[in-house]
């Protein structure tokens, strides 16, 4: 029995059936079949419009009328302006807070959670809630709440501590990205600890178990086990981190609109005021391929590791 | 001399309260008599009623006057104009007789713009009116700024009025670092004048129509 099945395979194999091929064309043509509409949406709302971007980059394009080329004239400029200068300096900053800042808070909350059977869901959907809140409603929110008149600066001063009294977090140019950072933490960590929890369950329990038998404290259980087990988590959600803080713009827009003096001018705004302010779409364009270039460069770097044999 | 006025506070209360002061507040402190004036358009006309009178709980009014004079050459009184949009016909129209009754009739009949003006405090256009065209619920107070406006001849022009887009966007953002102190006023003036003198050159300058009696 076994003999003819063998048989009856080698036959198979050595002379195909005729027609035996038409059903992986048909799964393949299947495939692309259910594909085809987010392959048709990618292209007209990514694709045509990147390549346009690439073209215009290399134009005086004003928005309106013909574009004229201009070789590199675009990056050349953007080298020698300081706005772009400081624009870039501010979204590196804002890339460093947050890789530190939110990621601590996230990772931190995640392991308090991990420890605790009851009210977890309670504190996971409170964490959370911020997420989900549009960001025009809580960018507004925080501006009424950080207003020096009546804002919680002034309620907390009337509460015992003076030092808060008149301080305009967002009137302020040494306060103003700082306090648009912390806004957008308030939004962000939530997200962070409910990742990083559903991340942190998965790790073996017995890991734990051995380790208690072996007289491990909780930091230990964090650093030689949790953060181990949650690495390609971790490192995915720093990567998104590092290409969302270059493509920042939507609290910032709403809560300084780049200011004061430009103290919040991050390479979104700067783009946006020279698109439909300054008419210079062209160099609007150009500051658009740098950002859409760092992200590129941040995600081959994050491939490369991975193909280098790195656990992430 | 704006500086030393930003300075001391005179306007929004401080320097970093002008960053992030928000009209409601500021008609709110008008009607509280904490705000001595402000500066604004006549689109103010449309947003300032709620903060004023019975329904604001208050018995506050507002009325309005034209700016003083800067410059000893001219006289007080000034009515700076602004171009807040313009109505044009693409000259790709296929229809252009068509688009042009459209427009003709958003601004060739001074009743019905003066009636949207009642209605919405729009302002109206053209804005060349007489006592006489205004309707009857009109407000006062903005039918004599129409007026004056109709008979004065002592006009100045804002920011965003003549100055072609990037010496613009120039002249509101960089006048901050000028007021926190990163930028002296004659280097704000020198960026300005240069910014300028490319865009002049570039013909990017708006047609600026030339000076009644030139």
């Amino acid at each position: 029995m076994g003999v003819l099945q063998m048989d009856r395979t080698a036959a198979q194999s050595v002379q195909p059936r005729r027609g035996a091929g038409r059903p992986k064309l048909r799964r393949t043509a299947i495939g692309f079949a259910f594909m085809a509409p987010l392959l048709v949406v990618n292209l007209i709302v990514i694709a045509v419009p990147g390549a346009l971007s690439v073209w215009y980059s290399f134009t005086d394009w004003t928005g309106l009328g013909p574009a004229h080329f201009v070789g590199l004239g675009n990056y050349r400029h953007l080298l020698g302006d300081p706005e772009f200068h400081t624009a870039l300096l501010h979204n590196l900053a804002w890339t460093a807070y947050f890789l530190a800042v939110p990621m601590a808070m996230g990772l931190f909350g995640a392991f308090l959670l991990s420890r605790i059977k009851r009210f977890q869901m309670l504190f996971r959907v409170a964490y959370f809630i911020p997420y989900v809140v549009a960001t025009v409603v809580s960018g507004s929110i925080w501006e009424s709440l950080l207003s020096p008149d009546q804002g919680i600066g002034d309620g907390l001063a009337n509460l015992g501590l003076p030092w808060l009294k008149n301080i305009n977090f967002l009137g302020d140019p040494h306060l103003a990205l700082g306090t648009v950072a912390f806004v957008n933490t308030w939004q962000w960590w939530g997200f962070l600890v409910v990742i990083f929890l559903a991340s942190m369950q998965a790790v073996n329990p017995s890991l734990y178990e051995a380790a208690r038998l072996d007289g491990a404290n909780t930091w230990q259980e964090f650093w030689h086990i949790t953060l181990p087990g949650i690495r390609p988590t971790v490192m995915f959600l720093g990567l998104m981190t590092v290409i969302w803080s270059f493509l920042v713009f939507d609290y910032i827009y709403i809560l300084t609109q780049g200011g004061p003096a430009g103290s919040t001018d991050v390479l979104g705004t700067l783009l946006y005021r020279n698109a439909f302010a300054n008419q210079q779409a062209g160099y609007a364009a150009s500051i658009g391929v740098v950002m859409a270039l760092i992200s590129v460069i941040s995600v081959s770097g994050f491939l490369y590791l991975r193909r280098r044999g790195w656990d992430i | 001399m704006l500086k030393a006025w930003f300075d001391k506070g005179w306007f929004g209360g401080s320097t970093d309260r002008y960053f992030t002061n928000k009209f409601a507040n500021v008609y709110g402190g008008l009607a509280k008599g904490e705000v001595a004036l402000m500066f604004n358009g006549s689109w103010t006309f449309s947003e300032i009623a709620p903060y004023f009178g019975k329904e604001a709980g208050n018995d506050a009014t507002w009325d309005w006057a034209p700016l003083p004079s800067m410059n000893s050459g001219v006289a007080a009184g000034v009515q700076p104009l602004s171009v807040g949009g313009a109505y044009s016909i693409n000259k790709d129209c296929r229809h252009p007789d068509q688009a042009a009754a459209v427009l003709d009739y958003f601004a060739g009949d001074p009743d019905r713009q003066l009636a949207s003006l009642a209605a919405t405090g729009v302002a109206p256009s053209p804005v060349k009116v007489a006592e006489k065209d205004f309707p009857a619920d009109v407000d006062p107070r903005v039918k004599r700024q129409y007026l004056q406006l109709s008979a004065g001849e002592n006009f100045g022009y804002t920011t965003w009025t003549f100055w072609p887009p990037k010496s613009d966007t120039y002249i509101y953002e960089q006048v901050e670092k000028v007021l926190t102190g990163q930028l002296s006023p004659q280097d704000y003036c020198a960026g300005l004048d240069k910014l300028f003198q490319e865009e002049l050159q570039a013909g990017k300058r708006p047609p600026v129509p030339a000076p009644r009696g030139a």
